[in-house]
């Protein structure tokens, strides 16, 4: 069998699921808290001070991160909602709800970080801006998604209706991510993100990279736990939980 | 398929101007709302100028929700809508019939009104035009995309402001532009990428909406 395909099927056992993530867990959790003390290290010690903004900038390392990775879990969870949908795979509902507590959470910190950044450099705490009202209501998708979800007494109803509205508000990422250039108004535009290249120091740009990256191994550390708790409470009633629970006790 | 859809369309028309709180409530909680900003605000002619256009659109899109709600319902808890799939007539084409009767009773007339409206904000002729070809556009696109969200909370009990939370980040764009349109026409600028945009999103609606609101009623129904 292709190797990818096997993966695949292994992915979609919760049994296989609770193995593969307990040997992924310590890598991730390693190697995200590594890269966040490196790059906090890089973005707020050895990367020069703006030459405009001084150094209130350096919150960029939290908001900007924080900003991509809303967005990006989004995506996660409208995929793995159209995965569940499709291919009727059990684990990808979970990765869907279990994507969307973080995704409020990095949804909250941008939102928050940002507020506080624009207090020094805008004079304001908040602007109705395009981009910041679209990140305030991809916060409000989250919370209908998460709401939507809790609201149902029987899990299987409770998944596929959850998957629906995650497709039907996908259609707000896109709106977000060109709303920059569609009503260009207070927010600063893209400087990561350029067709001609970023538009910012590289000893500023290294640590950003870097700490999204330990965003995002963050994320997939939450989310291994979260869908591994979500996974024993689904599976609570099979002989592997079962056995699980009787091995952990007579320990 | 056009003669099952008609009938279906002039089988909830009936139903609703049967009981005519279906259409009279919205309408009534939209003219209060948008009586009640001047006195919450101030009568200053200026002002209701300047916000006039978003306020009516504000209260389109609440007055809109609150019939939202009952679109499937009477028809769900009396047991038709799951007669409906053992029939040849898909949930698809239930959806689009209800969806069109619901905004030919609950959106056609505040649209008629809205220009009484427009003129107790003192809007100028040209903004209350723009204002009601904005409303013809994005009202059918506020309830298409409303009837996935009323489906997808017909069998919870509460439903209502659930709806509320799921669905208006959705009605989010179609304010944007609709409210945007009046200002616009207001300062003498021209709408037309806005009339498009409404109309993109209409025409987008129309043609996916209907099939996820047929897929969560079967969900919504454990079919």
């Amino acid at each position: 069998m292709n190797v990818l395909l096997k993966f695949y099927h292994r992915l979609g056992s919760p049994r296989e699921f609770y193995k593969i993530s307990s040997a992924l867990i310590p890598w991730l959790g390693w190697t995200s808290l590594i890269l966040i003390l490196l790059a906090s290290y890089l973005g707020l010690v050895v990367a020069p001070s703006d030459y405009q903004q001084g150094d209130s900038y350096r919150i960029i390392y939290v908001h900007v991160p924080s900003a991509w990775l809303s967005m990006f879990i989004y995506v996660v969870l409208a995929v793995s909602a159209a995965i569940g949908l499709i291919w009727r795979m059990k684990m990808a509902y979970v990765i869907m709800i279990c994507s969307a507590a973080p995704g409020a959470w990095f949804t909250m910190v941008a939102l928050i970080t940002g507020s506080l950044w624009g207090k020094p450099m805008w004079g304001t705490w908040w602007e109705w801006d395009a981009r910041l009202t679209s990140e305030l209501l991809l916060m409000f998708l989250y919370i209908g998604i998460i709401a939507l979800y809790n609201s149902f007494d029987e899990r299987r109803v409770a998944e596929k209706s959850t998957a629906i509205l995650a497709i039907v508000g996908v259609i707000n990422v896109p709106i977000i991510h060109y709303s920059v250039e569609w009503w260009n108004t207070l927010h600063q535009g893209s400087t990561v993100m350029r067709a001609d290249g970023p538009a910012m120091d590289v000893r500023m740009l290294w640590p950003l990279l870097i700490m999204a990256f330990g965003f995002n191994l963050y994320y997939g550390l939450t989310l291994m736990q979260r869908a591994r708790n979500q996974v024993l409470v689904q599976e609570a009633r099979s002989s592997w939980v079962q056995s699980l629970v009787t091995e952990r006790e007579q320990q | 398929m056009t003669s099952t859809l008609y009938r279906l369309f002039l089988r909830d028309c009936k139903h609703h101007l049967r009981k005519q709180s279906d259409i009279l409530n919205p309408l009534c909680f939209f003219v209060i709302i948008c009586s009640l900003f001047p006195l919450g605000l101030s009568a200053d002619r200026e002002l209701l100028n300047t916000i006039g256009g978003g306020v009516i659109w504000v209260s389109v899109l609440l007055s809109m929700m609150m019939g939202l709600n009952q679109i499937f319902r009477d028809d769900y808890e009396a047991g038709v809508l799951e007669q409906f799939l053992f029939t040849h007539t898909t949930l698809t084409q239930v959806a689009l019939a209800k969806i069109a009767a619901f905004w030919c009773l609950s959106a056609l007339p505040m649209i008629i009104l809205a220009p009484v409206m427009g003129t107790a904000y003192h809007l100028n002729g040209d903004q209350i035009l723009v204002l009601m070809m904005g409303l013809t556009l994005g009202t059918p696109t506020l309830a298409l995309l409303g009837s996935i969200g009323a489906a997808l909370t017909l069998n919870l009990k509460n439903g209502g402001v659930l709806l509320a939370i799921l669905i208006l980040p959705l009605f989010a764009p179609v304010l944007i532009f609709g409210a945007g349109m009046v200002s616009a026409v207001g300062m003498g600028l021209p709408v037309n990428a806005q009339l498009s945009l409404l109309g993109a999103l209409m025409f987008g609606s129309l043609s996916l909406a209907p099939f996820a609101t047929s897929f969560a009623l079967k969900n919504s129904l454990d079919y």
